[in-house]
């Protein structure tokens, strides 16, 4: 039942369409606060802990806990914008304002101490809390880590595994039969097998990820396939053989050259178009025979077979390989207590299904329950996703609870990741018992009228009617597939709300022959572009969206070229900056002294030059020179180190001696230092910066030299990103980066929909993933595979279409669109959306839109002068031969402790004293062994009456490790101090005479201060040495 | 004397304190040193000191100041001897405990290396028991039902019920041993307190305390009762819920004058400024340019909630001031012995059927600590032999072990050619030293490296190998290179200790469980920095801070997750149930936190906050607190700007041109260019420049992976050495041919990789034998009437617009096909149309600048070579075409497509060498820079001078 409500009767289900600008975030967050202030609560209760709102990013999860925080403010201290949106607010809480107001100033005050029940945040991060919370269960340790990365653990698991098949039957039978259908079938033509393997089940593992499940093998096996091909090969010769009169030309031509070819190599992809035909190609006029017909007829049978037996059989092996590596995998993960970031879903799933965790023992983990669930883009939730959060729903929904869930389907561009747009209508499917309120966000918040009121066009029946009818697409969709994408856009047209008659969009054809003429007559058109939009938006508020990584690159370089800042993946890259680079090719020679080339690459660069003075030709010179002597055949750097011995002692020599001795992220601080570079190259300062934080972020999976150089050489691009918030650039990014943001002007300058089919397709049903691969052409033979080719053709083309749908609705003011009729040799249907290509609707900005450049909230940090700072901290260095003569040391402080326990024997029963005194000290020591020397020791000074009288004293207090504090606050501890009437006798014990100098100094030192305690006293110090049982007088 | 005494929050209290004891001992005649500190840490003492000793101006002897946890300790020893249990011992006690008492705990997780982190929650859970004196009764089940509404499940009530247990008889062994855990030693001194009398102290002052667990509040109650203690707490109760239940439980006045209280209120309101940064290093740098605008330092703290940020932190406060203190744990992680045992553990872990895997040999060698051990004489000669040795096993240096994926030590140690270098290096280097010399040293690296650590099964002998090698290290190597290296040495060899003593020495492990567990032992120590003397700033930890007021505050990592730093989840015992036991510590601690943080920025005059602002970092809830509170107080929401700290960032990238000077062109005019020069100047003339003018080259690295380079050498001498036999014969391949060819690619196979690769050289071989039975096939078909060349060298020198240049050709195979009909191949094992020329108009029409050739041309290999042989005046008269043969797919791609292009080919040539004479003019032309070609990225990921090219 799905009706329109405005009042909150529970449970509920609410779902929201929110199309691009409409803002979903305002209508989540006032979600949440209702909920809060929900009037049939009590006025004390706030049932925070009980909402659970998950967003797609962390980023949005930060936004929407700030939108939620400024919307309690704003009712409490009632500081709305305006009266409208006042009066918008309080109708939809459904409270007076007082009480709206009272009760939000409450919530604050709960929220802010309750901050950790304040929950929105990503699917991931909630996911990860349930299994930390769960991880006994999981036999996981209660620290495990979550990583990104798991090739490596893939690639160790697969080399375990071919390792095996030198020992183990069954792994070596496993691949032999792989090699031969790598060989035999596939025709591969790569020569390392283990690659292809890696790459396949790396695909496989991310798949296994998103969807519940283990991939099953089908029953086909090698043998049948290569039987039925033998069969078709064989009547396809038969054909040749009996070629009937009036066969069309061609196609006999073909037919004759058939039995000629490599059977082995036979590729239905690669067959003659006429298999297609029901009958065999005849010209007019002539007819068939029966027996030719029904030969037609079998290889047609035999074809489609043929297609659907590599369907099914293809990824055999692989998936054998895979879950073999699988089981290993899970070992050594688990192992190393490590869980991957995409498996968190998985994992959950096994903890629902296979570990039997009950909804109580759950919320019990989490120590909360929720009763309302408030979803974000929810066209990007996979389905596993959502099984995970579906039992907890189900229990909110029977308890009075609430689900709320936002979503568009027209930007779901995220199926690559497992987003499953479906699961916006299956969902109310699922929940049809209950009350579903619907709602569509109309109004666009974001770009001028025109901008509105094109996109409207551009998305309205009418057009993609138009679109959809075009024969080429035609050709590839049918009418129910058309339908289906009708639905989609149905809700496109949005309400214009600001700047009716503003915004501006110009679109141009690009008709050129090829590629290169294109992107020449592109560059200048966008460079021309660029500026003129430089001089009327800050640069920052100029986005250029492409489709791929590599036209990001390839449009940063058109624009670095015209010396236009940019920022982009490639600017931004530190791996990417000159000075990295020469950082990077020092370290590489600090690690490896023998790599001449790093040594060069580092010597001719300009952090070298500038700090030694020695100019760049130079350098140049003195390796060209180099390279023409062939007799000498030692390193680069000792040929270095002759030829400039002042370079090399002051610039080389201690990082040379250091090299790895140093914590890497000290060591490239002194580097900094030492080379004056933030001081040389500061306009930098953010690459160098980057390079530290990554050393540092890298200390504990990659702390030495070596393992961080090779982190460093095979980092993910993401990793290696410069914050900025300069002013001055534009931005170049991929429209998928672009989702969520908005720019004052957009410029698009490939629109394009390049519909690419995966060859392999997941079919999962019921914790059974089975893998075809498809491809184009079995569907001519194959009514079963063509409807799934058109299906996954379908999936390809909305996604395409959605990507094309984000990138037009990114722009506030203008937008510039070029179009091109083709990518690479294939139509690009993109050309066929606008019923005309070259266009111009509304006016240009004319003021100028800068704003103020500086932002004054931006503080920029001065470089820093760094130095080798750790001598700073020498008062807390030990000295080696405590090392060394560790044993001597420890045997020392057994004996001080021993007579530390020693007080005033006169009048005691010395034997108990000096017995209760090891005992102490054997408690203290557990460890030490040689007690008997001590013991000795103790006894012999206690008895040599040279030392009498500082044991045995009628009137006298005597302290033990007394310590006493000078005026400044230091404290000294004095091993024994005797206080006679008129005398203090201060009694140090040391091991040996090993610094006597110093020991006299510190004991002076104590003479002084006891002096300053004791005024009118004489004041004596006496050092004892323990090995010779000497002693010393030590006077001021 | 009053018992209890409370101050404000935004008070000093170390300088109240201090008044406190003057008022009533120092100026009362009293004797100091008869008073008793009891602080929360050992850090506010020093502060009193100093403190006192401006009171009295002179030295004093000093009071008793205690850590609570020595307070504890000097309650249990007035019983009784009695000692520290270590965590590693008590973990291996719950395991054994679990073991008899409880096995199903350790489902999945039976070796003690993997039950440890597991014992350790038991551990922590125990510790919280006790140190909250739970009863045994309640815990017996859980009859519970939590505020959310769920009973506990019977599988939580069963494992609570197996740890009451282990506790049970924790408590005996420990007992039995009086070797105490943290929580037991308090437990038992709440016991013991009534018994011990204090006569030493004429009065016990417990100072600054805010949440006091029921054990230690026994303790000061009994004291306060005994009209034994005084205590010193800050803030007001009716503000912090803490303080409040600790008064009501005391049952004692608390003593805040009305007149404080009324000015509790009016206080003084620091000045707070907060700022973002978005990483460590720009909250780094806003702490020290916050500090250039403090002008006394000395009355200044930097709070690090994070110890992690301590060296960034470090790095940027060093170039400001040196004089700095810190009180803060430093990773022993973080040290070059750490990575030394990693390696160590490493190469033992990847050990296959007694042989090492050579890269972590190597790198296990190549550690610093390592290659500069002084084992014989000075290090230098331990460098050679590992530089020698690396340079064998990558096969820089031709032996039997170059390449060698896994290498037995003694085949090491035996191999001759080793020490032959060895020597001469040394030699040239002045060193004297003899053939046994050498030997003996690479043995004695060995034993100590590998040997030591290769039969382990238990921990007795694992620290006696420990020892052995520390020792080494300590006389032998660098390690005072750094200088908190011997802090870490010394600390290894306290572990060290603790192994070889402790009770489950002689219990049998594994070698793997064995490092697994000291690895996890070491992963946990730090290295703590004293702080003192006293001096300068402070950089300390939030509950450093504790007790102590600071002028000028920063406090960084102001982030939610940090500050407050919470474990939400308690993995084992959830925590409804732990409420259920009354072990709240969520709460508590949230609270404990709250109270640091706002009684440190309440008793300060300046204030920065500084937090991370990043999409996986959230500021902290007590920023957030702040700022809403002066949103309440101006009634406003835009009351406070936040400033986001930035760096300079210059995006727009230099680019590097290279000029010619005379000597680079003649250089260029005078070499001898091959396709491959040619080629790598059409890709990118500054490689070309690295390459062939500077005769720069990447260094070998060992692989185990062998590249395609490897698979086409591999293949272009098989064919060289089984087909030289038909040259100027018409080749046959009979079936001798097809066994001796297969038997040859056997033996090269096993040679060339078997023992360079890991296990998995089947498959490729499988894939070569394939590859090859089928080009053997081919090669019978393909008719050939006579072999003229096999790997032929063909030099010549080309005119080009009236200047000579020198060419050189290394022809894979010359074919005669018929009469006057020659083939020249050229085998590929990758893709050929790749570099096969387009039709030779398109590339006229395309033009000759090398960009568009790149593109048309693609490769100078077949016209160069066909050029080249034809000069050859055996082929003078011949009808030439050049192909490349694809050992991949079989697929030959000739020069000349189409037999009308033969007529054409003088045409055609001419074209080539118009696109390269093109390309050698731009090579000499001094005008043109060498500089990158950046239009293929991915290319420039995989150009080895990718780090040289800026």
């Amino acid at each position: 039942m799905v009706q329109k409500a405005s009042k909150e009767t529970l449970p509920c289900i609410y779902v929201t369409e929110a199309s691009a600008g409409s803002g979903k975030t305002y209508a989540l967050a006032k979600r949440y606060i209702k909920l809060l202030i929900n009037p049939s609560l009590a006025a004390q209760e706030i049932p925070l802990e009980t909402i659970l709102a998950i967003t797609f990013t962390n980023k949005a999860a930060l936004e929407m806990k700030e939108r939620i925080l400024d919307f309690l403010k704003k009712i409490a201290l009632d500081k709305f914008k305006s009266l409208e949106e006042k009066n918008e607010v309080i109708e939809f809480l459904g409270v007076p304002e007082d009480a709206a107001c009272k009760k939000a100033f409450r919530i604050m005050d709960t929220l802010l101490s309750n901050y950790q029940f304040f929950q929105v945040q990503t699917i991931d991060s909630f996911i990860n809390a349930i299994l930390s919370g769960c991880a006994f269960k999981l036999d996981l340790s209660a620290g495990f880590k979550t990583q990104t990365e798991y090739k490596e653990y893939l690639e160790y698991s697969l080399d375990k595994l071919i390792d095996k098949a030198g020992s183990d039957k069954d792994a070596l039978e496993l691949f032999r039969g792989f090699l031969k259908q790598y060989l035999y079938i596939e025709n591969k033509e790569g020569w390392f097998p283990k690659k292809d393997i890696a790459t396949i089940i790396a695909g496989l593992y991310s798949r296994s990820n998103k969807y519940h499940g283990k991939f099953i093998r089908s029953n086909i096996e090698i043998k049948d396939f290569i039987m039925r091909r033998n069969e078709v090969i064989e009547l396809i010769v038969r054909l040749s053989q009996n070629v009937p009169e009036g066969a069309d030309k061609r196609f006999a031509g073909y037919l004759s050259d058939f039995p000629n070819e490599d059977k082995e190599k036979f590729d239905i992809t690669k067959l003659s178009n006429y298999f297609n035909r029901e009958s065999f190609p005849l010209n007019k006029g002539y007819s068939l025979s029966e027996e030719i017909e029904l030969l037609w007829n079998r290889i047609r049978t035999g074809l489609k077979q043929l297609c659907e037996l590599e369907a099914l059989f293809k990824f055999n092996y692989y998936i054998d390989i895979f879950n073999r590596v699988l089981d290993d995998l899970k070992i050594k993960s688990s192992k190393d207590d490590v869980l991957f970031l995409e498996e968190l879903n998985k994992k959950a799933r096994i903890l629902f299904d296979e570990k039997s965790l009950e909804l109580p023992e759950l919320y019990l983990r989490l120590a909360t329950r929720f009763r309302h669930f408030l979803l974000d883009e929810f066209q990007d939730t996979s389905l596993l996703q959502w099984e995970n959060l579906k039992t907890m729903v189900d229990e909110a929904l029977a308890g009075a609870g609430s689900l709320f869930y936002v979503g568009d389907k027209k930007q779901a561009i995220y199926r690559f990741r497992g987003g499953e747009v479906s699961l916006i209508d299956t969902v109310k499917e699922q929940f049809k018992g209950y009350l579903i309120i619907s709602d569509v966000l109309q109004k666009n918040f974001r770009s001028a009228g025109n901008i509105v009121e094109f996109n409207n066009a551009v998305f309205s029946e009418e057009n993609l009617s138009r679109f959809l009818s075009k024969e080429e697409i035609k050709k590839e969709l049918s009418e129910s597939c058309a339908e289906e994408i009708m639905r989609i856009f149905k809700g496109a047209k949005q309400e214009v709300v600001i700047h009716k008659s503003g915004g501006y969009i110009k679109s141009e054809f690009l008709n050129y022959k090829n590629e290169d003429e294109r992107n020449g007559a592109l560059k200048e058109k966008l460079l021309f572009q660029i500026q003129d939009l430089r001089e009327r938006f800050p640069a920052k508020d100029i986005g250029i969206l492409t489709r791929t990584n590599d036209d990001v690159q390839l449009v940063t370089s058109w624009l670095l070229e015209k010396n236009i800042p940019v920022e982009s993946e490639k600017t931004l890259n530190i791996r990417e900056n000159s000075y990295i680079k020469e950082l990077v090719s020092f370290l590489k020679f600090l690690n490896s002294p023998i790599d001449d080339l790093s040594f060069a690459s580092f010597i001719m660069g300009d952090i070298f030059c500038r700090a030694s003075g020695i100019s760049q030709d130079k350098i140049r010179d003195f390796i060209f020179e180099l390279n023409h002597d062939a007799e000498d055949k030692s390193y680069l750097y000792r040929k270095f180190q002759k030829e400039f011995p002042e370079a090399w002692d002051n610039l080389f020599k201690d990082f040379f001696r250091k090299a790895g001795f140093v914590p890497l992220y000290e060591f490239v601080v002194t580097i900094y230092g030492k080379f004056s570079i933030l001081g040389n190259f500061p306009s930098y300062q953010g690459f160098f910066m980057r390079f530290l934080e990554l050393i540092k972020e890298q200390e504990e999976e990659n702390p030495g030299v070596s393992d961080f150089l090779g982190f460093f050489d095979n980092a993910r691009d993401e990793d290696l990103f410069v914050n900025v918030t300069s002013e001055e650039s534009v931005r170049v990014m991929t429209i998928h980066k672009s989702k969520g943001l908005e720019f004052s002007a957009v410029v698009i300058p490939f629109l394009e929909m390049d519909i690419k089919l995966d060859s392999d397709i997941v079919d999962s049903d019921d914790g059974e993933l089975k893998l075809l691969y498809v491809k184009q052409r079995f569907g001519d033979f194959s009514d079963g595979l063509r409807e799934i080719i058109r299906k996954e053709y379908l999936k390809s083309f909305i996604d395409e279409l959605n990507s094309v749908y984000v990138a037009l609705t990114r722009s506030r003011d203008e937008l510039y669109i070029y179009v091109s009729p083709r990518i690479g040799n294939k139509l690009n249907f993109a050309s066929l959306i606008f019923e005309q290509n070259d266009f111009e609707i509304g006016e240009k900005l004319s003021s100028i839109k800068k704003g103020k450049l500086k932002d004054l909230s931006n503080f920029e940090i001065p470089v820093c002068a760094y130095k080798d700072w750790i001598h700073f901290l020498h008062d807390e260095f030990i000295d080696e031969t405590v090392l060394v003569q560790r044993e001597k040391i420890l045997k020392g402080d057994v004996l001080h402790f021993v007579l530390s326990n020693i007080g005033n024997l006169h009048n005691q029963d010395e034997d108990l004293v000096i017995n209760n005194a090891f005992k102490q000290a054997r408690k203290r020591f557990p460890h030490f062994t040689d007690f008997s020397a001590c013991e000795k020791t103790a006894r012999s000074l206690l008895k040599d009456k040279a030392f009498s009288e500082y044991f045995y004293l009628k009137d006298a207090e005597v302290y033990q490790e007394k310590e006493i504090v000078s005026r400044q606050g230091q404290t000294k501890r004095i091993d024994r101090l005797i206080v006679k009437k008129d005398e203090v006798v201060i009694i140090d014990y040391k091991s040996a005479k090993v610094a006597d100098d110093t020991y006299q100094k510190q004991v002076k030192e104590y003479v002084g201060i006891i002096k300053e305690i004791y005024p009118k006293s004489e004041v004596k110090g006496i050092l004892i040495y323990l090995d010779d049982l000497t002693k010393i007088e030590v006077g001021v | 004397m009053d018992k209890i005494i409370t101050y404000k929050l935004s008070d000093n209290f170390i300088e109240k304190l201090c008044g406190f004891a003057k008022e009533n001992f120092i100026g009362k005649g009293r004797d100091i040193s008869r008073v008793c500190f009891v602080f929360g840490g050992r850090r506010p003492g020093l502060f009193l000191k100093r403190q006192l000793g401006q009171v009295f101006n002179k030295g004093f002897i000093s009071p008793a100041f205690f850590s609570i946890d020595e307070f504890v300790q000097y309650i249990l020893e007035k019983k009784s001897a009695c000692g520290k249990i270590s965590d590693l011992e008590a973990a291996f006690m719950i395991y054994k405990l679990a073991q008899e008492i409880a096995p199903d705990i350790l489902k999945e997780r039976e070796s003690f290396a993997r039950f440890l982190p597991w014992a350790r929650e038991v551990l922590s859970f125990i510790e919280q028991l006790d140190l909250e004196n739970i009863p045994y009764q309640p815990l017996k089940n859980v009859e519970f039902k939590a505020a959310i509404g769920f009973d506990v499940p019977e599988n939580i009530n069963c494992l609570l019920e197996s740890i009451i247990a282990i506790r049970q008889e924790f408590h005996a062994r420990q007992i039995e041993k009086k070797l105490y855990s943290r929580g037991l030693s308090y437990l038992l001194a709440s016991k013991y307190i009534s018994e011990v009398d204090f006569a030493e102290f004429d009065r016990i002052c417990f100072c600054g305390f805010f949440y006091l667990h029921k054990t230690e509040k026994a303790i000061v109650k009994a004291l306060l009762d005994a009209g034994k203690a005084t205590c010193f707490f800050q803030g007001d109760s009716s503000e912090w819920p803490v303080l409040e239940n600790l008064y009501k439980e005391i049952a004692l006045p608390v003593s805040l004058s009305s007149a404080d209280q009324a000015q509790h209120t009016k206080s003084h309101a620091p000045k707070i400024s907060i700022q973002t940064g978005f990483d460590v290093h720009s909250e780094v740098g806003l702490a020290r340019e916050a500090l250039k605008k403090i002008n006394n330092l000395d009355d200044t703290v930097i709070v690090l909630p994070q110890p992690d940020n301590l060296i960034p932190l470090l790095s940027e406060v060093a170039s400001y001031t040196d004089n700095f203190n810190v009180s803060m744990g430093y990773p022993l992680k973080r040290s070059a012995l750490y990575s030394l045992f990693e390696c160590v553990f490493n190469a033992q872990e990847t050990k296959k059927d007694g042989q090492y895997y050579t890269k972590d040999y190597l790198k296990l060698l190549a550690h610093p600590l390592v290659k500069n051990l002084r084992l014989f004489g000075e290090a230098s000669v331990t460098r050679v032999l590992v530089h020698k040795i690396e340079e064998v096993l990558i096969g820089a240096e031709k032996t039997s072990l170059g390449g060698s994926l896994f290498v037995k030590l003694s085949e090491i140690e035996k191999l001759r050619e080793l020490y032959d270098l060895a020597l001469v290096t040394m030699k040239s280097m002045e060193i004297e030293v003899t053939f046994d010399e050498l030997k003996s040293t690479v043995e004695k690296l060995h034993g100590l490296l590998f040997g030591l650590w290769e039969n382990l099964g238990n921990f007795y002998e694992f620290s006696l190998s420990l020892e052995e090698f520390m020792k080494c290290l300590v006389e032998k190597s660098h390690l005072a290179a750094y200088p908190l290296n011997l802090k870490m040495a010394e600390k290894i060899f306290e572990i060290k200790e603790e192994l070889f003593n402790s009770g489950f020495n002689r219990e049998p492990f594994s070698k793997e469980e064995i490092f697994k567990i000291f690895d996890n032992k070491i992963d946990a120590e730090l290295i703590s920095f004293s702080g003192s003397p006293l001096k300068g700033l402070q950089v300390l930890g939030l509950f450093e801070t504790r007790v102590l007021s600071f002028e000028n505050v920063i406090i960084l990592d102001v982030n939610e997750a940090v500050l407050p730093s919470m474990k939400i989840y308690e993995p084992l015992i959830p925590r409804e149930v732990m409420i259920g036991l009354g072990i709240n510590r969520l709460e508590k601690e949230e609270e404990i936190q709250r109270y640091q943080f706002r009684r440190l920025i309440s008793g300060a005059k300046t204030v920065h906050l500084i937090y991370q602002k990043r999409p996986d970092k959230e500021k902290s809830r007590f920023i957030e607190e702040l700022i809403w509170q002066e949103q309440k107080n101006k009634n406003s929401l835009e009351v406070v700007s936040i400033p986001q700290a930035s760096f300079k960032v210059e995006v727009l990238p230099k680019t590097l041109e290279i000029k010619k000077d005379s000597k680079i062109i003649s250089h260029l005019k005078g070499l001898r260019y091959s396709a491959s020069s040619l080629n790598t100047y059409l890709a990118c003339p500054l490689k070309f420049y690295y390459h062939y003018c500077l005769g720069l080259e990447e260094k070998d690295e060992l692989s185990d992976e062998p590249e395609a380079v490897d698979i086409g050498n591999f293949l272009h001498d098989l064919l060289e050495e089984t087909f030289s036999q038909f040259l100027n014969k018409k080749p046959s391949f009979d079936k001798r041919f097809r066994d001796n060819f297969f038997n040859s690619l056997n033996e090269k196979f096993e040679t060339d990789f078997t023992r360079k690769m890991k296990s998995d050289s089947f498959l490729i071989k499988a894939v070569l034998d394939y590859r090859m039975d089928k080009f053997i096939k081919n090669e019978e078909e393909r008719d050939v009437e006579e072999l003229i060349c096999v790997e032929e060298r063909f030099d010549a020198q080309i005119n080009l617009s009236g200047r000579d240049y020198k060419f050189t050709a290394k022809v894979d195979r010359i074919d005669r096909l018929s009469e006057k009909s020659f083939l020249i191949l050229d085998y590929k094992t990758g893709y050929t149309r790749e570099v096969l020329p387009l039709d030779a108009e398109k590339i006229e029409k395309a033009g000759f600048t090398r960009e568009k050739l790149k593109n048309t041309l693609k490769s100078f290999q077949l016209p160069l070579y066909l050029y080249l042989v034809s000069c050859d005046k055996r082929f003078q008269e011949a009808k030439l075409n050049a192909g490349l043969y694809s050992l991949k797919n079989l697929t030959l791609e000739r020069l000349f497509r189409k037999e009308e292009q033969f007529s054409s080919r003088e045409k055609i040539m001419e074209i080539y060498l118009k696109a390269m004479d093109a390309v050698l003019s731009e090579i000499i032309n001094p005008e043109v820079c060498f500089k990158a070609d950046e239009t293929n990225p991915r290319y420039c990921r995989h150009c080895p001078f990718f780090y040289l090219c800026r």
